[in-house]
């Protein structure tokens, strides 16, 4: 990335805190493309290990796309954020890629403790690891429609590994709500998952 | 969304659990009042938060992240076994043959073993565990006490090492054969089959337990029975390794079913817990069934503390008597009432095996723990508990250290132990009083505690204010143990100290010669390179450490300046700048980023090197200098100057007070502090023949007549 874009972005992260909401349509797919592509090049690394460090991979991309002489704190946040979002959104499509190819899209017929097990066992199927997402997945809408902020603040701490610190510089809230929201929103998750999966 | 009704419910939750778990109904009662619909919702949430906790840690963000990977995968990303891309490719010196399974504890291959031609099991660590550097080390030093084990009932682990990434792994023994897990599933075993599994079981447990080694996971995957009928314990260490990611908020976690009721409490555990889990895998391999189970590990934790296990007779009624004493003998409660170790257990083990009786002691009889080792166990766990900061990733010298170390740590006074390990982690090493302090209660807790004293002379060497301390710390290191670290320290107390530069590279070289692959030698000698002139061998050094240890910032960071001084300004720039991704935090970077600042400072960069110096933390009164500001380089002067009015023996003022008044041009005060750190024999003068900040002193002769005082004529 040379640096006209690194400015580019920081930029648009700088109107994302002004509280510019169009800076975000701009910034998704630039985010988004940037994580695949890094993603993917980490894949050809050997990993020993079948699992990819998000975390590290936001991280990553923070680094390569942002004028680092620019970044805030803040503006390092609204970006966590953002990638979060592109993590959700590449794990849902390949969830609902992966189901379809395999099953035509049909409801799984584990429960969640069942998947649970299994997902925890030596070796992990790729089609239970598609179910629990796309149960995740629905879940996860479901906690839109309660409590819109409990969901962002699921994006900020599951899909992109935010600190509670850094949810709250994103979502412009205290770290205490962060902190209160994050742990009831774990709960109404599990409970969803566990309807969701219901056979 | 009704906001005030979230709000309400999100505060009550936080009320709630934080109260000792029989409250709540009480206050949920109180504060929901009437409103049945918060009522019904709140006690849904509240009974349900430690399964939902565990869900989103174990089962969901490890789906994600396997998720991850597979969505960004060139192949479909299948689990099955053969269909793995890493099939057929090289690590280290082993080349993968097949994978075998991959659960919690990362991904488990076997594998070639390219040098000594054998087959072995690769098992490598998850990457967020390598992430916690006080894990990592518990989990190597565990691991490398269990792999000196050397009993036969004992999986053999022959090395531990790192990917070029990174990664821990093991290399272990590799066996024909089947875990207990499936054996257990196909139905229950004869008596005497399983009482022969438990003896070799406790056999190999009693080994470890007399070296004071706690296994922590004993559970049936654990355990490998050979097509020839033996059996082999695995995963020394690992437990805890497992549960350092997840005793987040308090809670132990490991293989619920067979934690002791103490392990449950997350309090430190000793021999007598794997007699638990033995007891409880004993039950199982008997009855198929666990004594203890449950949906939820709450309500299972629960059980493990205050019910009496399932009836052991009932499941297995043609099991005999001293057979079902056995069981319950190892699933007492408290620990003091089971058998006091696995050889106590073997014991009992054989007499029925013999067709005798269980053997029971006196259930009251306390006993000390066997030679005190255990008490290593616990000492790490408690500054674990005390200290568990992390985010910082183990740098490769560091595991060797710890590595090497271990060979001795059971000899090693526990506590004295603890403080070493609490030293190595401080960094960066200018701001190390912290570590000194810590390094020498160790020596004082442990005279004989080599390793600590040659750390302790190393960092005296280059910051301690007292020659003879440094001295007599050197001697007495390499007295107890002539070892490479012992080496180092010589080496770098001997041009620190003495500007003895040839004697250093002796030192050094010596340092090399003992262990080829100590990075840390290498490293020491590359800047010593440096600072005498010799630009490509100095490089050439530190390359060498790098490629040891590629994480290592101060490695990194040391070919950096290696170019710096050699001013080749472009090189230097990259190596730093690789130094940056190294670090974590702007803590980590900000020695680097001073580095950076210096570079551009030297390539007349000024507006470049200032924003380096402020990202460092800290900007120098010389940058700004050239820009025509004269004003901070005076006032940093003035404060330097009152602070050696306090403290005389700071090491680095004088240094600094001369590079401001290099920068100022005012060349006969910079040299005439040049001279006063001679005087009290600065160590920052190694770098006097090098440093670009004093080339418009060089052609000075009271600068030339300096360098060759520090032996250093070019």
């Amino acid at each position: 990335m040379d640096r006209a874009s690194q400015a580019d972005i920081a930029g648009l992260l700088e109107a994302l805190q002004q509280g510019d909401s169009a800076a975000f349509d701009t910034l998704f797919p630039l985010v988004y493309e940037e994580l695949r592509g890094l993603a993917h090049r980490q894949r050809r690394r050997w990993q020993g290990d079948d699992t990819l460090d998000t975390t590290a991979l936001v991280h990553e991309a923070y680094l390569k796309l942002v004028d680092q002489s620019r970044a805030s704190f803040e503006s390092r946040a609204h970006f966590l954020a953002t990638a979060a979002k592109a993590i959700r959104h590449i794990l849902m499509n390949y969830a609902r890629e992966r189901r379809a190819q395999k099953r035509g899209g049909d409801q799984p017929r584990l429960s969640l403790e069942e998947l649970g097990e299994r997902l925890q066992g030596e070796v992990v199927l790729s089609d239970d690891n598609a179910d629990l997402l796309a149960a995740l997945d629905s879940a996860l809408r479901e906690l839109e429609q309660v409590n819109e902020r409990q969901s962002r603040i699921v994006e900020c701490r599951f899909f992109g590994g935010m600190t509670i610190e850094e949810t709250a510089a994103a979502l412009g809230i205290s770290t205490a709500s962060v902190s209160r929201g994050w742990a009831v929103a774990q709960v109404r998750l599990h409970q969803a998952v566990q309807r969701e999966l219901q056979p | 969304m009704d906001t005030a009704r979230e709000d309400r419910i999100e505060r009550l939750f936080e009320e709630a659990s934080a109260l000792p778990p029989e409250q709540r109904a009480a206050f949920l009662d109180r504060a929901c009042g009437s409103d049945a619909d918060l009522r019904a919702e709140m006690e849904g949430l509240v009974a349900h938060a430690d399964k939902a906790h565990r869900f989103v840690d174990r089962v969901a963000g490890p789906a994600m992240a396997r998720a991850m990977g597979e969505a960004m995968g060139d192949s479909r990303g299948d689990a099955e076994p053969g269909a793995d891309p890493f099939v057929g490719q090289q690590v280290a010196h082993f080349r993968i043959l097949e994978k075998l399974g991959g659960g919690g504890m990362g991904r488990v291959y076997k594998a070639l073993d390219l040098r000594l031609d054998r087959t072995v099991v690769l098992k490598f660590l998850p990457p967020h565990l390598g992430a916690d550097e006080e894990a990592t080390q518990r989990f190597i030093y565990e691991a490398k006490a269990a792999s000196g084990l050397d009993h036969p009932h004992i999986c053999v682990i022959y090395e531990i090492r790192e990917t070029d990434q990174g990664r821990l792994f093991i290399a272990m023994a590799h066996y024909e054969g089947e875990t207990l897990k499936p054996k257990i599933a196909r139905g229950p075993l004869q008596v005497r089959e399983a009482l022969d599994y438990v003896a070799q079981i406790a056999e190999g447990l009693q080994r470890a337990h007399a070296s004071g080694i706690v296994h922590r996971d004993i559970k049936p995957a654990n355990v490998i029975v050979t097509v020839r009928g033996k059996v082999k314990i695995l995963d020394f260490g690992l437990a805890k390794m497992a549960g350092s990611d997840l005793t987040r908020e308090g809670t132990a976690i490991g293989t619920v079913a067979y934690m002791s009721p103490e392990q449950t409490h997350g309090n430190g555990v000793d021999a007598r817990t794997d007699i638990w889990s033995l007891g409880v895998v004993l039950y199982e391999m008997l009855t198929g069934k666990r004594p203890f189970s449950s949906e939820s590990d709450q309500t299972l934790i629960h059980g493990i503390r205050h019910d009496a296990p399932k009836p052991f007779r009932d499941l297995r009624p043609d099991a005999p008597a001293n057979v079902a004493a056995l069981v319950s003998r190892c699933l007492e409660k408290t620990p003091e009432r089971r058998y006091h170790d696995a050889g106590e257990l073997l014991a009992a083990v054989r007499a029925v095996q013999a067709g005798g009786t269980a053997v029971r002691r006196p259930a009251w009889r306390l006993r000390v723990p066997p030679n005190g080792s255990v008490a290593v166990v616990l000492g790490l766990l408690l500054l674990v508990a005390g200290t568990w900061l992390a985010g910082k990733r183990p740098r490769q010298a560091e595991v060797q250290e710890t590595a090497r170390l271990t060979a001795a740590a059971p000899r090693v006074d526990p506590d004295a132990f603890a403080l070493y390990l609490k030293a190595s982690r401080v960094w960066p090493p200018r701001t190390d009083s912290e570590a000194i302090a810590s390094l020498e209660q160790a020596i004082e807790k442990d005279s004989t505690f080599a390793l600590a004293y040659a750390t302790v002379a190393r960092r005296y060497a280059i910051f301690g204010r007292d020659r003879a301390t440094a001295e007599r710390t050197v001697a007495k290191a390499l007295a107890l143990d002539p070892s490479p670290e012992a080496y180092n320290a010589r080496g770098l107390f001997l041009e620190f100290k003495d500007f003895d530069w040839s004697a250093a590279e002796a030192a050094f070289r010596r340092a090399i010669e003992l262990s080829p692959h100590n990075s840390r030698a290498h490293h020491e000698l590359g800047q010593l390179l440096m600072r005498v002139g010799r630009c490509d061998e100095a490089a050439a050094a530190e390359q060498h450490a790098v490629l040891q240890d590629p994480r290592s910032r101060q490695f990194q960071g040391g070919l950096g300046e290696i170019y710096l001084n050699c001013r080749r300004y472009d090189d230097a720039v990259r190596e730093f700048e690789t130094t940056l991704h190294l670090g974590r935090d702007a803590r980590d970077s900000s020695n680097t980023y001073r580095d950076l600042g210096d570079v551009y400072f030297y390539e007349r960069q000024y507006a470049e090197a200032l924003a380096m110096y402020e990202k460092a933390g800290s900007v120098p009164g010389w940058a700004r200098t050239p820009l025509g500001s004269r004003q901070e380089a005076l006032q940093q002067i003035d404060k330097l100057k009152s602070a050696l009015a306090r403290d005389d023996r700071d090491i680095g003022v004088r240094w600094d007070l001369a590079r401001l008044y290099t920068s100022l041009g005012e060349r006969d005060s910079a040299i005439t502090w040049l001279e006063r750190a001679y005087e009290r024999r600065d160590g920052m003068l190694v770098y006097l023949r090098v440093m670009p900040h004093f080339d418009p002193l060089r052609d000075d002769l009271r600068f030339q007549a300096l360098l060759k005082k520090v032996g250093l004529t070019s």
